[in-house]
């Protein structure tokens, strides 16, 4: 094996030294056998190999597996005379580095002579970040392009959806402005009367639903976090989507199976929302006589699932990959069963933005939908002890006697306010509205010295509601506000109006009766 | 007159039907989906089709094409009534070989107008 020797003088110079040390790129010289004669710091740190490793080696050990027993032979063809295919002309190949990883390079090869001896240079770049990046530019772009076929599919299926009802509503109402009104049949009166107001509902939920749709994909919405019991929360779906059960013939059923208690991490609106989704697909995609059963299981103790299974004719396997889609029914849009094709679109974006997520299985007997909320926290279970709330009362008058009204919606923080507000006043009228709405009805009517109002609330909120009562009344009795939203626009939003006070959720014992002692 | 209307959802044959007997006092032959509407064609002379787009099956271009090539129906008007209005697919409809596009929802002068002009002519009238 002839290898070759450099002169001193060939390969000594301090300037060459200089350049073949800190140039950046790769440079390998070898031989007409193909054996590494020199190899520079660039390239080994390409390839990760020391120098001793590489010299004397014959360079196919630098390429992969199924190029490395070709090159020889390229070699000895083009060292007689045969095709060249690589010098002066810079092309990409792969290489293969001491840890067996292939990289993309750039290699450019020239001839030289040392001596009478033929050997070859070749410069080598690392192109592996750059194709690296290319693929990340590409597959944005595709992701981009998907997001946008999204859109446009959503925006005209919308439009579809939206004028739909709108042809009943318009022209019913046209007929009746065509007919002569002296010979307007009775009938046609009563059926236009009717599909306006059947079509205007629809359209009027569809607007609804496309609205937040439209709003939660903008990130627009916010959520109120607290720990909700799980059961009460399933009680209060069940006890919301009765009408439509007993309308649909369908048993809307929950089995608790003795889990025992089990609380979420959630926003107490949108899991309600979530749930009546659930279950009304349940109902309205059913068997005659069918049900609906509902149950839970703590998954490690980080979520807590929640099924909802139909006994329905289940969904084919072709529609599956569309379910969350909104506005595709999968081809139920002309049936006579009435829906939006929002709901479960919703329904998904909702259940992850509180870090959970939605799931289902389905066979012709009937489909389970699950939600995995994160579980809540056992030990906020709101009871208060006598002995602590002794300990908090300082001088309060026992006797006083009047009237507080609690504007909250969740069952559980009005049983411990009312709790505390008894230990501390046992002659007072404690009072409460699960709505807004009702509050403000009930306080037209009924004096009361203290209200305290939860900001987050089905329908109208607190802020609105207080928002209400400044503009209604002179006069109003001390005003605390309660929320599980301490974000920064929610308290500037308390801040703007005229509540004497704001406490956080979970509700602080002592915080509690040193608020009602003040104001009372 | 002999009219045909194909669309799936109810109402919106309800509307068309009650539009039909008080501009005209004539009724019209519905069925739900295209393959019902050109078994019909082939079997009976219509004067006029409606046709809806979005159908369970075939969809109503299709059907269109369908009408005009295989069934070789080419004097037949078809008037397509639909709620996808997107440019592409009124295209797509008046070169597959409709009359006339009106779009849901359906005003009813206009009804009255176009349907008329393609009875009477036969001209190809622009989208409403």
């Amino acid at each position: 094996m002839n290898s070759v020797v450099l002169s001193d003088a060939q390969s000594g110079s301090a300037l060459f030294q200089s350049i073949w040390q800190t140039v950046v790129d790769g440079m390998i010289v070898i031989n007409h056998l193909g054996i590494i004669q020199m190899v520079n710091p660039a390239t080994l740190k390409i390839f990760g190999y020391r120098e001793e490793e590489l010299v004397g080696k014959n360079v196919k050990i630098l390429m992969p597996q199924r190029y490395s027993s070709e090159h020889d032979q390229y070699l000895t063809n083009f060292m007689e005379g045969g095709p060249n295919k690589i010098i002066g002309i810079g092309r990409i190949v792969e290489g293969r580095t001491k840890t067996g990883q292939e990289i993309s390079m750039y290699l450019a090869v020239s001839e030289l002579m040392v001596g009478d001896q033929v050997c070859f240079v070749g410069i080598l770049r690392d192109l592996t970040e750059k194709v690296r990046a290319e693929n990340d530019i590409l597959r944005a772009k595709e992701e981009a392009e998907r997001a946008n076929m999204a859109k446009s599919h959503f925006l005209s299926s919308m439009s579809h959806e939206l004028r739909t009802p709108m042809n009943t509503i318009l022209g019913f109402a046209q007929l009746l402005q065509v007919t002569d009104e002296n010979q307007i049949k009775y009938e046609l009166y009563q059926e236009a009367v009717q599909h306006i107001l059947k079509s205007g509902d629809h359209l009027l939920n569809l607007i609804d639903d496309v609205l937040d749709l439209s709003k939660i994909e903008a990130g627009i919405i916010s959520v109120s976090l607290e720990d909700i019991d799980v059961s009460e929360i399933i009680d209060e779906c069940i006890d919301l989507t009765k009408f439509t059960a007993t309308s649909n013939n369908i048993k809307v059923v929950f089995k608790p199976e003795n889990k025992g208690k089990a609380f979420i991490h959630a926003d107490r609106g949108r899991i309600r929302q979530s749930l009546i989704n659930l279950i009304s697909n349940g109902i309205k995609y059913n068997r005659e006589d069918g049900s609906v059963t509902i149950s839970f299981e703590k998954l490690d103790n980080r979520f807590v699932r929640i099924k909802v299974a139909d006994t329905g004719y289940g969904i084919p396997q072709r529609h599956h990959e569309k379910l969350f889609i909104p506005f595709d029914r999968l081809g139920l849009e002309n049936s006579a069963i009435e829906g939006s094709g929002v709901g479960l679109a919703i329904t998904q974006k909702i259940v992850r933005m509180m870090q959970g997520d939605i799931g289902f299985s389905s066979t012709p007997d009937g489909t389970q939908f699950w939600i995995d909320i994160p579980a809540g926290d056992m030990n906020s279970e709101l009871e208060v002890t006598n002995e602590e709330i002794e300990n908090a009362i300082e001088s309060a008058d026992k006797k006083m006697n009047g009237r507080i009204l609690y504007i909250e919606d969740n069952p559980s923080n009005i049983a411990l306010l009312r709790q505390i507000v008894s230990k501390v006043y046992p002659e007072i009228d404690f009072e409460s509205c699960s709505s807004a709405e009702q509050g403000l009805e009930y306080i037209q009517d009924h004096p009361c010295d203290m209200i305290f109002m939860d900001i987050n609330l089905p329908g109208m909120s607190g802020i609105d509601a207080m928002k209400c009562l400044e503009r209604l009344y002179r006069h109003l009795p001390p005003v605390v506000a309660i929320t599980a939203d301490v974000s920064k626009l929610t308290i500037s939003k308390i801040k703007k109006q005229k509540f004497s006070e704001m406490l956080a959720k979970p509700i602080n014992l002592l915080e509690t009766v040193e608020v009602l002692e003040r104001y009372l | 007159m002999k009219f045909l209307y194909v669309e799936d959802k109810p109402m919106n044959t309800r509307v068309l039907r009650l539009f039909v007997e008080q501009l005209w006092g004539e009724d019209l032959v519905a069925v739900e989906t295209a393959e019902e509407g050109l078994d019909l064609i082939g079997k009976e002379d219509f004067d006029l089709v409606f046709m809806d787009i979005n159908l369970p099956q075939m969809n109503g271009i299709d059907a269109i094409r369908y009408i005009k090539n295989k069934l070789n129906k080419t004097t037949l008007p078809i008037i397509v009534v639909s709620a996808a209005t997107d440019t592409n697919i009124i295209e797509d409809a008046y070169e597959s070989g409709c009359r006339a596009f009106i779009k849901k929802p359906v005003k009813i002068m206009d009804f009255k107008r176009i349907t008329e002009r393609v009875l009477k002519t036969d001209e190809t009238i622009a989208v409403a």
